[in-house]
């Protein structure tokens, strides 16, 4: 759905090296139809720019992006039929009422007019504001705004959303519907390109991520892959039932067994093996007497992982 | 077109029910207002009321639409819900056309709530039908092509400049509405361009000059203007001029509108240089080459007064003609230059091999090709329609012309320079070094009395419009003093490129290195 080659975009700044800041440098990524794909990066690590020049937005130093097999840049008015867009920021024509609006965006995306008013009542009915069809938008909570635009984004039925930040600013609630609907989106066979700091958000959402840090990409792929990959040894979580065993040394120079850390009953470790050797290792840890009562192996989040493999610098 | 979506929002905000009917009441009382006075005292000269209307009208229709359109781009941008816009597809000319005709749209709407009022006095004035449409149809062509402008402008105007922008407007409109063409005299033989000109068709004493003598062919009347010897009507003349403007105007948006602002081209140069081309044909259709005095009447020998007509100076045509091309071609230098982002793209899609003399000495060629062209031009018009002038040579001609066509080609290939530097707002420094450098060199060269015929060629080093106003005494005597210093001007534009080119070296190395930065490292 998307294919970025060798995508760079060059800024002039007062303060990088030389006075131009490379936003993105080089890219190259491929991201397939029906995927939820997740840009995570500190600010100005690139991840907006990518995001305009996916949209047509704004025009790469060199390079290409490719929506739909189309050349974004060639051919702009084609692909951005594709595409569905929503800002960081919540900007709407506040002197139009919300069906109004939708309307607009509507004939703008040169709908059929005779499908536009069911389209409208749709996804009005989809985002929950039909008793604010009338409403002007002016006087819609943040919230409503937010909904108002993702309307404008699926009012066409884009095969592909590209949001940038789209839970910033939102209270829990509202974050969870928006989850929510971007979740059915996808069971709607939508990709979604997304961008956001809330990384706990794109672990629920993403099938697919991207780590973006001073315009390059340091890690991308499934998810999952890529917390596998980034991963460097297991952590496992023993919780014993009375503290009276001296776990910390009968785990000392045990094979694979590195890091050991005891806290009251609870004993945690790396462990670099295979499941049947960790079994192997706890049934003969219970042998030796540790009063066992839990083991869990500890999952790390993407924030947990992303801080890890990130420097956190930004151009 | 046939529903144009942003036309239609425009519509829909601006026209909601309250504010067309707060609209209507006003023109409502306004119209009453003047009706009562009319009728109850006289105290509006009924030959002046509908050109009093016609003026309220356009002066909503024009400068408070103007006002709308200057906001239309600007404002969106301030709010972003321009990038909204921009990834819709609406094409280009679709959303130029939406805000050019939307933005305007609650004027339209009053000038049509003043219409019965403006019907009503033709009706008491009996003025014909005829002249009545003239009036509206050149009202509303010339308002929409100051709107074009305004959303042109709007569309490349930066944060915080609308002000200044606003009193350009209100400037150009005042310029356009000067009619000093009366039909003796003027450089050029044609009527005010502005929209407002029309109030002249119905006001008797807008200070028409008497009917021109039929057997003078070379005078216009109050009414028409000469293009080439012919006389043409004036609302034709307009009619063709906005069309044509409108269109020029509207390419201009729908080439940018859709862009990314960082690499706005106004034009295409070959489309810049056609309508320079364009503009400087006009000049030359337009240019009066028989001036006339009006001998005034005296009144203790009684008798009418008489007219004295004598073709103008040769070189005075060719100054002016000149100094019109000069004029024009600065605007066209101004779509020409390229920005740091432009240059960049330019560069990497070419690879740095690129940044070579032939990019450096952008956008000279086609200034110096237009101004040659123009001056082959002129001096062709002069040579037929002035071949008795001995004050005014070929050779002199092509010195003005040479002279002109390396002012231009110096100073723009020192903005071009200036605009590739790192700056916030390069071309505005530029220009204001600019306008110093001129203040400066004009007042210490005054000083020293450098404007002279004996040292003239000199300033013309540095103030190249003294070597336009060089006659041809002062040309047989000192030949090579002025051929010097015009190739110190060229030295001059030279150093420029060179300074460019080193601009356009720096900018391509300053990417590949940045871009050849290590990678990030990673866990």
């Amino acid at each position: 759905m998307i294919q970025l080659e060798d995508l760079t975009k060059e800024f002039d700044t007062a303060s990088g090296p030389n006075g131009v800041v490379i936003a993105t440098n080089r890219l190259n990524l491929h991201i397939p139809a029906g995927e939820v794909f997740g840009l995570v990066g500190p600010n100005g690590s690139g991840k907006t720019t990518t995001l305009k020049m996916i949209c047509g937005l704004s025009v790469p130093t060199s390079g290409r992006v490719m929506v739909n097999d189309i050349d974004v840049e060639q051919q702009p008015e084609q692909a951005q039929r594709n595409i569905g867009y929503l800002a960081d920021f919540f900007s709407l024509y506040d002197d139009l009422k919300v069906s109004e609006y939708l309307n607009y965006f509507a004939h703008a995306y040169k709908m059929n007019e005779s499908a536009i008013p069911a389209r409208i009542d749709e996804v009005i009915a989809k985002l929950g504001l039909e008793s604010k069809r009338d409403a002007m938008i002016a006087g819609l909570s943040r919230g409503m705004k937010q909904r108002v635009g993702i309307g404008r984004a699926i009012i066409h039925d884009p095969p592909l959303l590209v949001l940038d930040e789209p839970t910033g600013g939102l209270d829990p609630k509202a974050r969870v519907e928006l989850k929510e609907l971007l979740r059915d989106l996808h069971r709607a066979g939508k990709t979604i390109f997304i961008t956001s700091h809330i990384l706990s958000d794109l672990e629920e959402l993403c099938t697919s991520i991207g780590i973006l840090e001073k315009g390059r990409l340091l890690r991308v792929g499934r998810l999952e892959e890529v917390m596998r990959e980034g991963a460097t040894l297991r952590q496992i979580r023993v919780r014993l039932a009375s503290p009276g065993f001296a776990a910390e040394s009968w785990l000392a120079g045990r094979i694979g067994v590195s890091g050991v850390v005891t806290t009251d009953a609870v004993v945690q470790f790396a462990f670099a093996g295979a499941d049947a050797e960790l079994a192997e290792l706890i049934r003969a840890m219970v042998m030796a007497g540790a009063p066992l009562c839990g083991v869990q192996e500890v999952t790390e989040t993407l924030e947990h992982f992303y801080s890890r493999i990130s420097s956190g610098e930004v151009m | 077109m046939a529903f144009n979506p942003e036309l239609f929002r425009n519509t829909r905000i601006q026209l909601r029910p309250g504010r067309m009917l707060a609209a209507a009441a006003i023109c409502a009382a306004v119209s009453l207002t003047f009706v009562a006075v009319y009728r109850s005292s006289g105290a509006i000269n009924p030959q002046g009321l509908l050109g009093m209307i016609f003026l309220i009208q356009a002066a909503v229709l024009v400068i408070g639409g103007c006002i709308y359109c200057l906001q239309s781009v600007q404002r969106e941008k301030d709010q972003n819900t321009f990038d909204f816009q921009r990834i819709t597809r609406l094409t280009p000319f679709e959303l130029a056309t939406g805000k050019v005709l939307g933005a305007p749209v609650l004027t339209y709407f009053v000038v049509l709530c003043l219409m019965p009022l403006a019907l009503w006095a033709a009706f008491v004035e009996r003025v014909g039908v005829l002249t009545i449409l003239e009036m509206y149809v050149v009202l509303l062509l010339g308002a929409v092509v100051f709107h074009c402008f305004a959303v042109l402008v709007s569309m490349v105007l930066q944060k915080g400049t609308s002000a200044g922008a606003m009193f350009f407007f209100l400037w150009a409109i005042g310029l356009t509405s000067i009619d000093n063409a009366n039909f003796y005299g003027g450089s050029l033989a044609i009527h005010g361009i502005g929209p407002f000109w029309p109030y002249n068709l119905v006001n008797s004493s807008a200070g028409f000059p008497p009917t021109p003598p039929p057997d003078l062919p070379f005078v216009n009347g109050p009414t028409t203007d000469l293009f080439f010897g012919i006389r043409v009507p004036h609302v034709a003349v307009l009619l063709v001029l906005y069309t044509t403007l409108a269109a020029w105007f509207l390419l201009a948006l729908a080439r940018n509108i859709k862009r990314d602002p960082s690499v706005y081209e106004i034009y295409r140069p070959v489309q810049a240089f056609a309508l320079a081309l364009y503009l400087n044909f006009l000049v030359l259709g337009f240019y009066r080459w028989m001036v006339g005095t009006y001998n005034q009447p005296q009144p203790r020998f009684g008798g009418s007064g008489t007219w004295q007509f004598h073709p103008v100076a040769a070189q005075a045509a060719e100054s002016t003609l000149l100094v019109f091309s000069l004029a024009i071609f600065l605007f066209l230098g101004m779509t020409l230059l390229r920005n740091r982002e432009r240059a960049r793209r330019f560069l990497r899609e070419f690879g740095s091999s690129s940044a070579d003399w032939l990019a450096a000495i952008w956008p000279a060629p086609y200034l110096v090709a237009g101004i040659a062209l123009c001056g082959v031009a002129q001096m062709a018009m002069i040579q037929s329609k002035l071949p008795n002038d001995s004050q005014w040579n070929l050779g002199l001609g092509a010195l003005h012309a040479a002279f002109g066509a390396a002012w231009l080609a110096r100073d723009f290939l020192y903005l071009q320079w200036m605009n590739l530097r790192r700056a916030r707002r390069p071309l505005i420094a530029a220009c204001l070094y600019w306008v110093v450098f001129y203040a400066c060199v004009t007042v210490v060269l005054s000083t020293l009395h450098m404007f002279d015929s004996a040292s003239g060629s000199i300033a013309a080093i540095f103030i190249p419009s003294a070597g336009l106003g060089v006659d041809a005494a002062s040309w047989a005597a000192r030949q090579s003093q002025w051929i010097t210093s015009l190739v110190l001007l060229v030295v001059q534009a030279l150093a420029f490129a060179w300074l460019q080119r080193r601009e356009l070296k720096r900018l391509a190395a300053t990417g590949s290195a940045a871009a050849l930065a290590p990678e990030p490292v990673a866990p």
